[in-house]
């Protein structure tokens, strides 16, 4: 926990459709927030019950606007109370904290005037908000292609039918559209980024079709709009305390070695900055971050305990 | 002299990059002949841009004036495909201007590949008064500009394409090393 902490109030809660909520936040002390760039998220404390659950979300607000922020949630069905907690006990005037905004999924441009593709699925638009909520005639070209599954339950379509006009596209299933992203690279032009948050099928669809059409490495960014949390319970040992510990199902793994008390650094909570990066000294995990390389997963030789489990009724032991 | 700071490139031989949708060939007079041997290696589209006088290795290529390349470059990267690997051939004082000028347009260094061809010459640049001197075969040279002994240092500017030229006896006028021919 290496981040400042701000005490922040609610503002206000709005519905952006049945299941989906924006909530803006304001300092408690002084009128500003912390800056950040498009693509940043926060954590946020959420005091469900006994313990405190952090979950990170993209901010959605314009970073010109500092003295708010903004964040949109989705009602998750299978979370671990998140969702629901904000969706049914949130209300303006809760004060809450958050740690200092993070970034990444650095959107831009790469030179001047390089054209831009952004390819959301679902709640996945929330960190291009803030980009397309700060864009300016002379932001150069950019477009968004949207996915999602019915037009009644998804943010922002009124709002970026207003920012984007024509280059706004979108994609309902259960229309029967359908985004195809080999044509849609396909038909870009040299230096065009392209920036891409959605599940996980949609990143890896659009990341083998980059690939497979020459597109180079550093032209996709993407980003997982919800990291994995929970699955089968399994025990981790710790190495030099002489401890174990009991994962849940419902909480990762960073999140049982906090409850003990264990310190382990961490930032993105996603899998992504590599801060909580733990030797494993025995067990077999099951990686699931985009951290670690392909060498280091098969060689079981470090877990990030943010997303990382224990393979089917195993155990790890970690350097702890 | 001692050498306190090296930047000099140092290349390998390009060769197709498999999966491009498109290869841009952008070559000098020095480099046509490697421009040419490249096209003939290529599975897919190309397009060829010769800075130089028509070749009769590359029949096909697209003639441009030096001082036409960087506009042609932006009209082209907005019409060619994003999967594009682009190669460049030629002196060093034409290769990088022109690398950093796809760069400036979007173009990631991964999809950049170039290769020096030609005599051992160098562009260099009088760090003491910005006087450009072209094709410079020695570890000395006497500035056009202001006349100063300069050491052709190791010193290179991408962005200039050009070695950066230090007056070499700043201290003592009679202290002068031997000129030698660039070796590399
Ligand atoms: S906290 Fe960022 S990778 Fe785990």
């Amino acid at each position: 926990m290496t981040q400042t902490r701000h005490r922040v109030r609610v503002s206000a809660v709005a519905r952006l459709g049945p299941s989906i909520r924006e909530i803006h936040l304001e300092p408690l002390e002084g009128d500003h927030l912390p800056a950040f760039s498009p693509g940043s998220h926060v954590v946020m404390e959420l005091p469900l019950g006994e313990h405190v659950l952090r979950n990170a979300y993209s901010l959605t607000s314009s970073p010109f606007e500092r003295s708010r922020y903004a964040i949109a949630v989705r009602r998750q069905p299978d979370s671990r109370g998140g969702s629901r907690w904000i969706h049914d006990e949130l209300v303006p005037g809760r004060q809450l904290r958050i740690e200092a905004p993070n970034n990444y999924f650095p959107i831009r441009a790469p030179a001047d005037g390089a054209p831009l593709l952004l390819i959301a699925g679902g709640i996945g638009i929330t960190p291009f908000m803030s980009l397309l909520r700060a864009r300016r005639p002379d932001s150069g070209p950019m477009s968004l292609h949207y996915a999602f599954r019915d037009r009644v339950d998804t943010a922002y379509l009124a709002e970026l039918k207003r920012l984007l006009g024509s280059d706004l596209h979108t994609y309902e299933s259960t229309a029967g559209e359908r985004l195809d992203p080999a044509s849609l690279l396909a038909a870009q032009h040299l230096g065009t980024q392209v920036a891409v948050c959605g599940p996980a099928a949609m990143i890896e669809a659009v990341r083998a079709k980059a690939a497979a059409l020459g597109w180079p490495e550093q032209r996709v960014l993407y980003e997982r709009f919800s990291a994995p949390a929970g699955g089968t319970p399994f025990r981790v040992r710790l190495q030099r305390s002489g401890r174990s510990i009991a994962v849940s199902s419902e909480e990762t793994l960073l999140e049982a070695l906090e409850r003990a008390q264990v310190p382990v650094r961490s930032l993105c909570r996603a899998g992504v900055c590599g801060e909580c990066r733990t030797d494993l000294l025995g067990g077999e995990a099951e990686h699931q971050d985009l951290f670690l390389s392909d060498q280091e997963k098969t060689a079981q030789c470090a877990v990030m305990p943010c997303v990382s489990r224990a393979c089917a009724g195993g155990e790890l032991l970690l350097d702890l | 002299m001692s050498r306190i700071f090296y930047s000099k490139p140092s290349y390998s031989p390009v060769s197709p990059q498999p999966h491009s949708r498109h290869h841009l060939i952008i070559a000098d007079a020095s480099g046509a002949a490697r421009a040419a041997k490249l096209q003939a290696a290529c599975a897919g589209p190309n397009t060829v841009l010769l800075i130089a006088p028509a070749d009769a290795r590359l029949p096909e290529a697209e003639l441009r004036e030096p001082r036409e390349l960087a506009d042609r470059l932006s009209a082209l990267i907005a019409q060619l495909p994003a999967g594009t690997s682009c190669y460049l051939f030629g002196r060093e004082s034409f290769i990088w201007p022109a690398a950093i000028r796809l760069q400036d347009l979007g173009t990631a260094r991964s999809q950049i590949h170039v290769e020096r061809c030609g005599p051992m010459v160098r562009d260099v640049l009088c760090i003491h008064c910005k006087t450009r001197m072209h094709d410079v075969t020695d570890t000395l040279v006497c500035c056009d500009g202001c006349d100063l002994l300069l050491w052709n240092y190791d010193h290179f500017s991408r962005r200039h394409g050009a070695y950066m030229g230090f007056q070499v006896n700043a201290e003592q006028a009679d202290d002068t090393p031997v000129a030698e021919a660039l070796s590399s």
